[in-house]
């Protein structure tokens, strides 16, 4: 097969190391399910009613208009796409917006890519442009889940 | 109404052929590799394989995003998980000229399949404003409204950039590449020059 290519691009010195940090953990309360058959699977609507979050910010999940709009596929994987809002706890309250796109297996893999939108101005600047690795962890009782997020560095 | 543990049953409540494309699934995700498991503060990962992509041509469009056009004009696939080549001419990246990279093209695998790939990203030069992105300035209007299509991101060690992406992939479902289409990679990009290009190393998420 012909490939452009540079031989020493294939070094060892060329595979890249990531950093990981611990950044923030939140969790999120959803309201019961409801699901539906789309042209492309099971679209999964998950409300949010509220939740936490903790570690380098902390405030709360606002439960009025975030959501989890997944697709379940035909291999069972469901695509996760999710829309939360939180707002710190501080004085003003400053708002972040929080998004989540990734797969969830039934394997119990769970796992999401995410930015995060806060204010230029704000004390959270420093999220700005950055990429978040999310693990998920759901309750037993399925009515939250707990996304522990790791800052790529 | 459904109850949330009829979503996460999954496929258990659609029968046998669920329950197949499930195992399918399963199967997939344990191909095996040689290329060892990494640990930082509790995040399992592993390199999956590298990419380069090689640029050439750049159109920018002057729009409020200053939106870049800049096609992938071949490239080549190299790892534990993946061999193969970016098809010449499959796709670009179609990012904003202020730094979000939003690239889609094409790889093709060594046995023969393709594979599409949406890599999303961000560079930012190191200890800039994060704010501010990475600013490739275009040069000034001519009279005639045409300005100069001249630009590119200089070698990491011209300007050091911090390049991450997160790409997403779709992959023929009954081949040996189908465990991408479930599985989490996070990238690493590498500016390189002469010939103008980027070196990828994409770590899966475990």
């Amino acid at each position: 097969m012909d490939r452009m290519q540079v031989l020493a691009d294939k070094g060892e010195e060329y595979i890249a190391e990531l950093g990981f940090e611990p950044a923030f953990t939140v969790t999120i309360e959803y309201a019961p399910t409801e699901m539906f058959h789309s042209p492309r699977g099971d679209r999964i609507f998950r409300r949010i009613d509220g939740g936490s979050i903790s570690g380098r910010i902390t405030g709360t999940v606002y439960p009025d208009g975030g959501g989890e709009y997944s697709q379940r596929r035909e291999d069972a994987v469901i695509d996760i796409d999710a829309h939360v809002l939180l707002r710190d706890d501080s004085e003003q309250g400053e708002w972040l917006y929080l998004r989540n796109i990734g797969y969830r297996r039934p394997d119990g893999y769970y796992r999401v890519t995410s930015w995060v939108d806060a204010d230029v101005r704000g004390q959270h600047d420093w999220v700005l442009g950055l990429f978040f690795i999310g693990v998920g962890v759901p309750a037993e009782d399925g009515r939250s889940m707990t996304i522990s997020y790791y800052e790529v560095t | 109404m459904m109850d949330r543990r009829d979503v996460l049953r999954g496929g258990a409540v659609a029968g046998a052929t669920a329950l197949a494309a499930r195992a399918a699934t399963a199967a997939a995700q344990d191909t095996p590799t040689d290329a060892p498991i990494k640990d930082i503060n509790g995040l399992r990962h592993r390199w999956a394989f590298s990419v380069s992509v090689f640029f050439k041509e750049r159109i920018t469009i002057e729009s409020p995003y200053r939106r870049a056009f800049v096609p992938a004009i071949g490239g080549d696939i190299w790892g534990p998980r993946l061999s193969g080549r970016v098809v010449p001419y499959g796709g670009a990246d179609f990012g904003g000229g202020g730094g979000p990279l939003d690239a889609h093209y094409m790889f093709q695998a060594d046995d023969g399949h393709y594979i599409y790939i949406n890599n999303r990203g961000y560079m930012r030069r190191i200890g800039a404003d994060p704010a501010d992105g990475v600013r490739r300035d275009v040069g000034p209007v001519n009279p005639d409204g045409s300005f100069s299509q001249e630009f590119r991101s200089g070698s990491n060690d011209e300007t050091p950039l911090r390049m991450r992406t997160s790409p997403f992939f779709d992959a023929p479902v009954n081949s040996p590449h189908a465990w991408m289409n479930s599985t989490l990679f996070i990238g690493h990009g590498l500016r390189m020059v002469d010939p103008d290009r980027t070196i990828f190393t994409y770590y899966e998420v475990l």
